[in-house]
């Protein structure tokens, strides 16, 4: 962690900033920012093949534990559901979101973007803090790769890189330092994040989500991870039904059913297991919290926090705002490719589509048409 | 700018937000290879169908209503995502092409979307073409001043001037007489409202040099006529159409003027007293009667030599041009339909006698005197006759579909009712797209030219101002009314 260590005094700056009055702006760290130069250097003249529709990334680089097979495992019985009664308070809340998208393929890689977004409620007050979007390229040449990675902290590596992999691990790298700059700056704060608190793959190591959940916890700040899909299912069914038949706000420890079923290594479960639904008639999640706070006192959490943001649909406010302020849109898209190619000298070609070159126009979806 | 399609002829364009460009601009898309360039009017601006927009301005309309925050965009990407959002789409008409320096209509190929320029056209490429030997400035267009076109585009035409009340109608038209008469031609207007009186002055109340050349005729003032001067052509034509003499009656005073012109005894008291001793049915004789008071009280008629008027005469003392303003200001109704119908029936005897070579006749709200037959007497026979005639109204429905259809120049002020851009929009010499899309925007003064005077290219022309005093300008009660007019 000794690149969040550095980052430490210039991003606790800038986000202190972030409960400040307007007008304030914040910076990102210098590294990320080199990172992104470094990568679009020496593609002066290179071809970008623009894809023929725009895929954004909106899942998260959460890993949730059930990758591969669908686990299906036992419930813990009905009369273990707690009904949660909702209870105001003035403590802050904060979400944090990112999102990525591939701009067009590169002869030797792909032209992505990344985006940030922070939401607080604060005093009954809603503000936002966006980051980037950043472009940068990821390419198939380890050691160019390898020497811009640097920059974010990455140890060097050799072989064959894996593009997707790659971009996962610079997602969850800008999405920890948020996390782990808001942690460190709030005290007594809710810190909502998208996905899981599970970790311990190589794009999602488990190191820095222990860091961060440890400062939090210093702070007097609880950090609650709601995912709004999961693959873990339970007697068949997907784990957020087992309160399909509860209309009112509650929820359920499902923590020990589904820890049991995983070795303790290397996938850790840091955060303690919830199926809850916050707010009546809305929809159930899975919830993860601290796995350091106690039981009681994660069920208090989640009460305060269902009377402390608005959580129409059982959905946190800041954390829909945090969604919708990160990821992309297709203009977005359009323009982050101008500015490629006016910034870094690239030249957009079409990509070629074998599908349409080789089948015409009986080729299938989309590209059948154009 | 960038060419996005092309269709018919239609082009469309994508215009950066740093680019200029407004309703009504002409463009000129030069092809360098090809050494040519299309000639394009633009006669909308949209906003570019961006995909993503919808979700980009959704996002943007939820972050602006509950939430305010900041960016931290290092790499300033944003201000590229700001461009696309304020990109526009013109809309443009491809009106001709420039090959070798000259004005074409081949336009007939594409320009290459790559390789082309697109540049704003100075109106005057259009009238390079023409030899101008009495050019006059009509004003300016919002990128380029002094436009210059050639009066001699309105010599033997048939013109129109229309717009809603307050756009600047009779400011043109006063322009258009002003420069007419400087450039020693004949005209005459028929002044509803009676603000062309004052076209010899300036705005302080000089006489200006011109000013001798512009005469205020008052009917029974100083427009009066003898008997003589009229004939019996002009007066029974006047009886007949504009005080609806019937058919029977008209014969018996064509009886009577005969017998009064062999007794050498024709004068007003004279026709008074054969009327009433004429030998017909009583009804004939009240109805002269009744036509013949109408006439007299109008004081129209005189018997004093030295009082009324000899159009042929006052014409010819002022062969290098002047303006009669026949001022029909507080005039009734009847009043104008003789006034208008002894005029117009005197001066067309002088044009078939070749007593007059031609005339520039203006006329505001030209249904409120003239009568039906007129309205094909002016594009047919009249126009021969050499009495060009420009049609000034706000209400375009009162002019027929057929001098629409053959009227060879329009000055379109601003209409934003429908059915009056309808009405105007069969207009012949431009596609009623231009017209729908490009007049409803139009601020007051300023107008769009189509026709003969253009060389048939419609053209936004920002009417300038006039140094002579302009009567007719909306009177307003509040003050602040006048300062917003």
């Amino acid at each position: 962690m000794s690149r969040h260590t550095q980052q430490t005094t210039t991003t606790q700056q800038k986000i202190s900033n972030f409960l400040l009055p307007e007008g304030t702006t914040p910076a990102i760290p210098q590294g990320f920012v080199e990172f992104c130069r470094d990568s679009m250097r020496g593609l002066q003249g290179s071809q970008l093949f623009v894809l023929p529709t725009f895929d954004p990334d909106f899942e998260t680089t959460q890993f949730d534990g059930a990758d591969g097979p669908i686990l299906n495992i036992d419930g813990p019985n009905d009369d273990h559901v707690v009904m949660l009664e909702a209870v105001a308070t003035e403590r802050p809340v904060v979400a944090i979101d990112t999102s990525t998208v591939k701009l067009g393929e590169l002869d030797d890689g792909i032209l992505c973007a990344l985006r940030g977004a922070v939401v607080t409620l604060a005093f009954k007050n809603y503000r936002y803090l966006r980051y980037g979007p950043f472009v940068f390229s990821l390419g198939y040449n380890a050691p160019i790769a390898s020497k811009c990675l640097a920059n974010l902290g990455f140890p060097p590596f050799s072989g064959e890189p894996n593009i997707d992999s790659l971009l996962k691990r610079v997602r969850n790298v800008l999405e920890r330092w948020l996390q782990f700059s808001v942690s460190s700056l709030l005290t007594d704060a809710f810190v909502l994040i998208d996905g899981s608190l599970t970790a311990g793959t190589p794009d999602n190591p488990s190191r820095e989500l222990e860091q961060i959940l440890e400062v939090a916890r210093r702070s007097g700040s609880v950090m609650i991870a709601i995912s709004k899909k999961t693959k873990l299912r339970i007697r068949n069914k997907a784990l957020t039904n087992l309160l399909e038949n509860e209309p009112n706000p509650c929820l359920i420890d499902v923590d020990t059913e589904i820890t049991e079923q995983f070795p303790p290594y290397p996938v850790r479960f840091l955060g303690r297991v919830f199926v809850a639904k916050l707010a009546k008639a809305g929809f159930p999640f899975r919830i993860d919290i601290d796995r350091h706070i106690p039981n009681t006192t994660a069920v208090n959490e989640f009460a305060q926090l269902a009377g402390t943001d608005i959580v129409d649909q059982g959905y946190p406010e800041t954390l829909r705002m945090a969604h919708i302020l990160s990821t992309f849109t297709a203009t977005d898209v359009l323009a982050m490719q101008a500015f490629a190619e006016a910034q870094f000298g690239l030249e957009m070609a079409p990509k070629l589509s074998l599908r349409h070159s080789l089948f015409g126009p009986f080729g299938s979806r989309w590209e059948a048409f154009h | 700018m960038k060419i996005l399609k092309k269709e018919a002829d239609d082009l469309q364009l994508l215009c950066f937000p740093e680019e200029e460009a407004e309703k009504g601009d002409y463009l000129l898309v030069t092809d360098r290879v090809k050494a040519r360039s299309l000639i394009v009017q633009i006669i909308d601006i949209q906003y570019a169908n961006i995909p993503g927009m919808l979700e980009d301005l959704l996002r943007d309309g939820i972050s602006e209503a509950s939430l305010s925050g900041d960016e931290v965009d290092p790499l300033n990407v944003s201000s590229q995502i700001r461009i696309l959002k304020d990109t526009r789409l013109l809309v443009g008409k491809i009106r001709g092409a420039i090959e070798n320096g000259r004005v074409s209509k081949d336009v007939a190929w594409l320009p290459s979307r790559n390789t082309s320029t697109v540049e704003p056209m100075p109106p005057r490429l259009f009238f390079e073409t023409f030899s101008s030997r009495h050019s006059f400035e009509i004003g300016s267009t919002n990128r380029f001043p002094h436009v210059t076109p050639d009066l001699a585009a309105l010599d033997g035409r048939l013109n129109i001037v229309t717009g809603r009340k307050g756009t600047g109608k009779s400011h043109l038209t006063k322009l258009l007489v002003s420069s007419l008469v400087r450039e020693g031609a004949p005209v005459v207007v028929f002044d509803v409202n009676g603000e062309y009186v004052n076209l010899g002055r300036s705005i302080d109340g000089r006489e200006l040099h011109h000013s001798p050349r512009i005469i205020s005729l008052i009917p029974g003032l100083n427009l009066r006529f003898s008997l003589a001067e009229v004939g019996l052509g002009t007066l029974l034509g006047t009886l007949t159409y504009a005080l609806q003499l019937p058919e029977n009656s008209a014969r018996v005073f064509s009886r009577i003027w005969r017998e009064l012109e062999e007794q050498n005894q024709l004068n007003m008291s004279a026709l008074a007293a054969a009327i009433v001793n004429a030998d017909c049915h009583e009804s004939i004789k009240d109805a002269l009667h009744a036509r013949f008071n109408t006439l007299e009280d109008s004081g129209i008629f005189t018997d004093d030599s030295h009082t009324a008027l000899s159009l042929e005469d006052l014409l010819r003392n002022h062969s290098n041009g002047c303006a009669l303003i026949v001022n029909m200001k507080n005039q009734h109704a009847a009043m104008r339909r003789i006034v208008v119908e002894l005029l117009i029936s005197k001066l067309t005897d002088l044009l078939a006698t070749q007593k007059l070579r031609a005339l520039f006749l203006f006329a505001e709200e030209a249904h409120l005197y003239l009568r039906e037959t007129y309205w094909d007497d002016v594009v047919t026979r009249m126009r021969h006759l050499g009495l060009f005639t420009t049609f000034v109204t706000n209400q375009p429905d009162t002019i027929q579909a057929s001098i629409y259809r053959q009227a060879d120049n329009v000055f379109l002020f601003n209409f934003s009712n429908e059915h009056d851009l309808e009405v105007v929009s069969k207009v012949a010499k431009v596609d009623a797209d231009t017209i729908r899309m490009v007049v409803r925007d139009l601020p007051p003064r300023r107008c769009l030219v189509i026709g003969d005077i253009v060389a048939n290219f419609p053209l936004v022309v920002n009417v300038r101002s006039l140094e002579i005093q302009t009567l007719g300008a909306t009177r307003y009660f509040f003050k602040d009314q006048l300062a917003v007019a």
